[in-house]
């Protein structure tokens, strides 16, 4: 079963042939004049530029930057989210009592610190791991706190009658318990890393591909920065790709899994 | 009372003690970035609770809506029309899904090489990046409904457009608006993205602005002033969502 | 809690089929999912005025059977003919109680907006679609619950909104799905009461598709056996019970015990 859902994540040849008429159909958009060649042009060319880049070594050395900055802050934030998420979780006065504050800080996008950041901690990777961190941190910490809630008091009683230990409680119920939770709020954060450390690759010109097209930009090169944000869509799409089989695989014992199959 | 106490008070007590404390330790800052709250409040007061509320924050609202709206109207509007046509999904599945991995800010600079910088530039992006979780919302809505209320459409001669309004629509309205809950924070960010790059007003251009001539209480203020609006719209959303679900909700009731 | 039900008529046991109008006609019907043969050759007729219960082992091809009767399902070989007009869609001579009450009345319409519905999109004026409901809705006992939401009320209630629903529609033939299977005993007993009494006074005829035996024995005029996949009829058993039956006098009468018998052995158990 595991195998046919490998094969369904991949695309299948109507899914190539669109992708193929697509292309062809901007070409011919672009070819006939329709679609002004000053603002977009054409595939052909930014497939051959997309080719040039794949082959140079600058290249990787940028996605290995988006991809680092972007990691590194997904596993700060989540090392910090999840003890604080299954504390207050465990606890609902103290996440009562600081749910003002989380409401408050959560909806800051990331990018308004940006100045802040740079002023501080300059362009260079750790400026952009800070802000990829944040970000990271309030997604996985609102599904930690809420994966805590959904330990079944049934089993923690259980648990408790046999008098088992309160830590080992928490290792064996309330973290297994919480980690579909744990684990989807660190899929979403790991897109949402990427998009932070690429944006603020864009804006702030920290290392990675959100600089390199900043850069074809104002070097007027139009291919080159659709080359680029077709590979930094490619690699949104890969982050999902990786993420959703290591949950599938962590949670093969969950019964919402085995429901599935 | 309980409920009273530990619900309001308890994290009122809360908040205020971690503003007291942020207001104490900051207090003797001579930090050029962390400056002491009292200066920021300051600053909130005189940026925002006067005429430049109009000039600095208006527009940014005004883009955030219009583009929302933008995204929610093509959103629904394309979701819909894949989401009936049963065939259509497979072909179109990889462009959707595509755009909804890119990250928003990368359709800025086409949008500047088609639109250029003004506001219809951005109130385009924050369009395009929100319709993404609409549109496949919709479309996933669509399709969510029970095989079993088709068959009694189909068995009691329910036109299409009556299957539509009746059946359709009510399924897909608490999916939409998960889908509008999902695309919200990314317009805002990306709202603040945009003026970031390149503006004359709005709330990123004021953060730029100020950041960069060290007027770091004032910056300070409008993160103060962006956490205070994504409360408003939250709890706005949130609001809205129950009532929705309330209305349009299968067993929310029970 | 049992009411006489099935007042003052008797169902024919021993069919003159020429002078009795056809309302439902089976010719050699036939289904399969890919190489899967699900009904083989089902030859079948329903009378006006006639209610006959359908029975099958769980499992068999019941459901996609009525599928296919009501013009949901496309078939394959055959022909489905309701009330003359050859079935190639859902017909706007037919009617359905589906088993899955609460998935098939909408939660986000009142009791009287889920029976109106259908009847907005027929020829018919605003006022008798307003009469219609009205009359369905007292017939079926609910004309105090109206306004409600289905999900305020009972599995039984939401149940009786589905079939007035089907009433108001004024259908010549009334399939029911497994109605009854999710509720409860005792309102099972009083679902079935209230579907004799409405058969009755309107006249209808009623097509009821069960896995439960008695039920389909204290119901029906005629019992339909339907085999295992590929499912095909077995049997057709005439009920010589008489009418008005009764919940508790018919069932203790022998012939209810000798039927019972017959049709649990030509289900295929074996005693």
């Amino acid at each position: 079963m595991r195998s046919v859902l490998t094969w369904r994540r991949l695309p299948g040849w109507r899914q190539l042939l669109s992708i193929l008429v697509t292309l062809l159909l901007v070409q011919a958009l672009s070819v006939t004049g329709l679609l002004s060649r000053d603002s977009f042009p054409l595939p052909s060319e930014v497939l051959v530029r997309l080719g040039e880049l794949v082959t140079g070594a600058g290249f990787w050395v940028s996605v290995g930057d988006s991809l680092g900055q972007a990691m590194l802050g997904l596993a700060l934030g989540t090392a910090v989210a999840v003890p604080l998420g299954l504390l207050l979780g465990r606890f609902a006065p103290a996440e009562q009592a600081v749910r003002p504050i989380i409401e408050f800080l959560r909806p800051i996008p990331s990018i308004a610190l940006l100045p802040l950041v740079i002023l501080t901690a300059g362009v260079g990777m750790s400026g952009s791991v800070i802000l990829t961190g944040l970000s990271s941190l309030w997604m996985v910490l609102v599904l930690a706190i809420r994966g805590a809630r959904a330990t079944d008091p049934v089993a923690e009683q259980t648990l408790v009658s046999f008098g088992v230990p309160p830590l080992a409680r928490v290792w064996r119920l309330v973290l297994p318990s919480a980690l579909p939770f744990i684990l989807t709020g660190i899929r979403i954060a790991a897109s949402v890393a990427l998009v932070v450390a690429i944006t603020v690759e864009l804006l702030g010109g920290m290392p990675g591909l959100g600089k390199d097209v900043q850069a074809s930009l104002q070097n007027g090169d139009k291919a080159g920065v659709y080359a680029y944000t077709i590979a930094a869509g490619l690699l949104g799409l890969l982050v999902n790709f990786v993420f959703v089989p290591i949950e599938d695989r962590l949670l093969s014992w969950h019964s919402s899994r085995r429901a599935a199959r | 009372m309980k409920r009273l106490m530990y619900g309001v008070v308890v994290p009122a007590l809360v908040t205020l003690a971690v503003a007291g404390l942020w207001w104490v330790l900051s207090a003797s800052s001579t930090s050029l970035f962390f400056p002491p709250l009292r200066d920021i409040l300051s600053a909130f007061a005189t940026n925002w609770l006067s005429a430049d509320f109009a000039s600095m924050v208006l527009p940014s609202l005004w883009r955030v809506g219009l583009g929302m709206l933008i995204g929610i109207v093509a959103g629904v509007g394309v979701g819909a029309a894949i989401g009936s046509v049963r065939r259509a999904e497979p072909y179109v599945k990889p462009q959707l899904e595509f755009m909804r991995a890119l990250p928003p800010i990368l359709i800025l600079p086409p949008m500047i090489l088609v639109l250029g910088t003004g506001d219809g530039m951005k109130i385009g992006v924050i369009a395009a990046s929100a319709v993404w979780p609409i549109l496949l919302a919709t479309v996933d809505g669509v399709r969510s409904l029970e095989p079993v209320r088709d068959d009694m459409g189909r068995v009691f001669g329910l036109p299409w457009r009556a299957r539509f309004r009746w059946m359709i629509l009510p399924t897909a309205v608490p999916h939409i608006w998960s889908g509008v809950r999902a695309a919200l924070p990314i317009a805002f960010v990306v709202m603040v993205a945009s003026e970031y790059y390149s503006s004359v007003n709005g709330i990123g251009y004021f953060v730029s602005q100020t950041s960069t001539s060290f007027r770091l209480a004032d910056m300070w203020s409008a993160v103060v002033l962006l956490g205070l609006i994504g409360v408003v719209l939250n709890t706005l959303v949130a609001v809205a969502g129950r009532r929705l679900d309330k209305k349009f909700g299968e067993n929310a009731h029970d | 809690m049992t009411e006489t039900a099935g007042l003052s008529r008797t169902s024919p046991s021993s069919p003159d089929k020429d002078d009795r109008v056809a309302i439902l006609e089976v010719d050699g019907l036939r289904k399969s999912y890919g190489s899967e043969l699900v009904l083989e050759d089902i030859t079948l007729r329903i009378f006006e005025g006639e209610l006959v219960s359908i029975v099958g082992p769980s499992g068999c091809g019941k459901t996609t059977m009525l599928r296919c009767l009501s013009g949901l399902l496309p078939h394959e070989g055959g022909t489905v003919r309701i009330a003359g007009e050859e079935v190639t869609g859902p017909p706007d001579t037919l009617g359905l109680v589906f088993q899955d009450y609460s998935r098939s009345l909408l939660p986000w319409l009142s009791v009287a907006d889920n029976v109106r519905l259908p009847l907005r999109y027929k020829p018919i004026s605003k006022k008798e679609a307003e009469e219609r409901t009205a009359e369905a809705l007292e017939s079926v006992g609910l004309a105090a619950h109206t306004r409600k939401k289905p999900w305020q009320l009972s599995g039984g209630m939401q149940q009786r909104v589905a079939i007035a629903r089907a009433l108001a529609y004024h259908p010549r033939l009334l399939l029911m799905d497994e109605p009854f299977a999710s509720v409860d005993a005792q309102t099972r007993v009083e679902l079935e009461d209230l579907t004799l009494r409405l058969w009755a006074e309107r006249d209808m005829t009623i097509a009821f598709v069960t896995h439960d035996i008695d039920e389909a024995i204290y119901l029906g005029g005629r019992i339909v056996v339907l085999t295992r996949t590929p499912t095909t009829i077995r049997e057709v058993m005439p009920v010589d019970l008489p009418r008005p039956r009764d919940q508790i006098a018919t069932k203790a009468l022998d012939e209810f015990g000798r039927l019972r018998a017959s049709v649990f052995t030509a289900l295929g158990h074996h005693q």
